[in-house]
């Protein structure tokens, strides 16, 4: 068997030329394989992380029927010791509670609809890390009456910190919600969807403003392990009422972008298979030609004595050395890049930023360092090559030798 | 000579047939007339309770109210606390809330026009229409029933074509001796009941009998509904139109 390794080792060598340009091409496809798939996995990553961490988190417990029809009278509120019973879980990091709805913020001549969230401050940093979007003023605390206000808004109101805000909407069982508040800060959030229409007021103040008492529109977990999301979810539905409570997972409560992904990544994937396509042809050609150009040796080496089924051995094990050497050094040359765009992803400026933000894309192109992108990718290669290495193991297996030798 | 005779009667009895009618009813819309200024008077002051009652919740709000025929209205609010101080003027067609704690006045935009007053089944437009029963639409007498007991009129009252009017059709009955509102229905372009009012406990407030207190019931939406009572009512009193003004809102307490 060393043999057989040995002569087929030698083999590829032979013609450098031929084997250089073969490991050459599946190494570039795999490469732009890789790095293309490693941009779009990593974007899709950091949607998930985006829409997860810093607004719906893991998994949510709601009043029934909230998610369906968002309104202000559809709160719960569920004793302490319920809340530190789920908190005490080891998978879960923090519950964090919030109070959301809907108001007109108004100053000046300006008003705009705004979502109205009314957060825990500290924990909900502990999740979102609020606190380091934070562009101006000081991060409010959990008794402070005033507000923090996302950049983008601002804006568009024209206020600045210190500024007062007019915080306008219906309440709880329709009490009238009215309030000024003094602007604390103002937060860059990364979702420009929230960045152009959200207020952090703190829980005590929201539950104040919208006449609602101790009750909350949400808890959300943040979890140490997202795979863990499912069973979590599960776990806590067990024990809440079901007539009362509701429990929903991350994948239910972002379908949205979970079908933009999806749809995109089916894009992302006819694109690979067009480049699989062509490498495949590639390959073969190359795989074809070899096999002509040698029939004289493979029929010289039968009729010396050579078994056909040995000699097609060799051949396989020729083309198997070529492909892993070339899948290799395609992860070779773009790990470093990888490394590369994972610590400085692409940040895009200019026109791009507008038309990306309006998709409510973050825009900068982050790299995925998921080990799956290199093993499908190799196992694409690998089977391309297997369907390829056919075609000599045929060929010889069927030879005729006669001819062969004519040629 | 029998001809002429003959004639002279059928005129007189078509005559009579006619007048005997409009001695014992007076026109359609001379009810309404008659209906609206019985609870209304020229100018009137009252307090109020509403109770807005909801499948899970209820909720009640007191208020006091300054009016001043259909066109003009006040009403400021006492309770609960977080709404007390509210003021809504409510001027020909246009409509203003003064709220207090932000110091705001705030127009109501034509897009709220089909919310609920104050989270209540009477809509805004309600309130802005309230003139309109009467110059928007033509009315006729369709027939004669007794409802809880009162005889009554039933009046068809149906758009004039020209109007700004959400409703397709609407009836009212209106009692016979005291011409009291006592149940209206409101009908949508498809001929959908919309919604329903009632008064009950007639009881004599400032002189006149008049309903003290109205439900109003949306169809088809179980549970839901909203009661105003009238605590106290005083008519004709001194109230000049420059009493609603938005100085005033501010001022009133």
């Amino acid at each position: 068997m060393s043999t057989i390794l040995k002569i087929a080792w030698r083999n590829i060598w032979r013609n450098k030329r031929r084997t250089l340009i073969t490991v050459a091409s599946i190494m570039f496809a795999l490469f732009f394989a890789i790095i293309m798939r490693g941009f779009q996995k990593g974007s899709y990553t950091k949607m998930k992380e985006n829409a997860v961490e810093s607004y719906s988190g893991y998994v949510q417990i709601q009043k029934k029927g909230y998610w369906e029809d968002k309104n202000i009278n559809n709160i719960f509120s569920l004793n302490k010791s319920t809340v530190d019973k789920l908190e005490s879980d080891e998978r879960v990091n923090v519950i964090i509670p919030r109070l959301e709805s809907f108001a007109l913020a108004s100053s000046g001549e300006s008003t705009k609809g705004v979502a109205v969230i009314g957060i825990s401050p500290e924990k909900e940093n502990k999740m979102t890390k609020i606190k380091s979007y934070l562009q101006e003023g000081e991060f409010i605390n959990s008794n402070d009456t005033s507000i923090l206000i996302a950049e983008e808004l601002a804006l568009f109101l024209k206020v600045s910190i210190h500024d007062t805000l007019v915080l306008f909407s219906s309440g709880y069982h329709g009490a009238t919600a009215a309030g000024l508040y003094a602007i604390k800060g103002i937060l860059k959030l990364p979702m420009p969807e929230m960045n152009r229409g959200t207020v952090y007021l703190p829980l005590a103040e929201a539950q104040s403003f919208f006449s609602t008492g101790d009750q909350l529109t949400s808890l959300v977990f943040d979890l140490k392990d997202i795979d863990e999301a499912r069973t979590v979810e599960t776990d806590i539905a067990a024990s809440l009422d079901a007539e009362e409570y509701q429990v929903m997972g991350w994948e239910a409560m972002n379908k949205e972008l979970l079908q933009m992904i999806e749809s995109d990544n089916a894009g992302g994937v006819i694109m690979i298979a067009i480049l699989y396509l062509v490498i495949a042809f590639g390959i073969f050609g190359t795989v074809l030609m070899m096999t002509n150009e040698r029939l004289r040796e493979f029929s010289v080496m039968i009729a010396v004595g050579m078994q056909k089924s040995k000699l097609a051995l060799i051949v396989i094990i020729e083309l198997t050395f070529l492909t892993a050497l070339a899948v290799m050094a395609g992860i070779v040359i773009s790990l470093p890049v990888m490394f590369y765009f994972y610590y400085n992803p692409i940040e895009f400026t200019g026109d791009a930023v507008a038309a990306m933000q309006d998709f409510n894309f973050e825009p900068v192109m982050p790299m995925s360092m998921e080990g799956n992108i290199f093993v499908f990718q190799g196992i694409a290669i690998t089977i391309i090559s297997l369907i390829a290495m056919s075609y000599p193991a045929i060929k010889i297996l069927s030879l005729d030798i006669v001819k062969g030798l004519r040629s | 000579m029998h001809k002429k005779i003959l004639l002279i009667l059928i005129l007189t009895f078509g005559f009579y047939s006619i007048s005997s009618y409009s001695q014992e009813n007076i026109t359609a819309v001379e009810i309404i007339k008659k209906a609206d200024e019985k609870t209304r008077g020229k100018t009137n002051t009252s307090s109020m309770e509403m109770e807005i009652i909801r499948p899970t919740w209820s909720r009640s709000v007191s208020m006091k109210g300054w009016g001043r025929g259909m066109d003009y209205s006040m009403t400021y609010i006492t309770a609960p606390a977080k709404d007390k101080g509210q003021v809504f003027l409510k001027r020909k067609t246009e409509m203003w809330n003064w709220i207090p704690s932000i110091g705001r006045m705030i127009k109501i935009p034509s897009s709220m026009m089909s919310q609920g007053w104050m989270g209540s089944d009477y809509t805004n437009d309600d309130i802005l229409k309230e003139s309109s029963i009467v110059i928007d639409y033509t009315h006729k007498i369709v027939a004669e029933e007794k409802i809880e007991g009162f005889d009554s009129y039933k009046i068809e009252m149906i758009p004039i074509p020209e109007a700004a009017v959400i409703w397709s059709k609407v009836y009212k009955w209106i009692t016979k001796d005291e011409y009291i509102q006592i149940k209206s229905e409101y009908y949508d372009e498809d001929n959908e009941l919309i919604k329903s009012d009632f008064a009950y406990d007639f009881k004599k407030m400032d002189g006149r009998l008049i309903p003290t207190r109205i439900e109003i019931i949306p169809s088809g939406e179980e549970g839901k509904k909203t009661v105003i009572r009238i605590t106290e009512i005083q008519f004709d009193i001194d109230l000049p139109e420059s009493y609603f003004s938005q100085q005033q809102m501010k001022r009133i307490r």
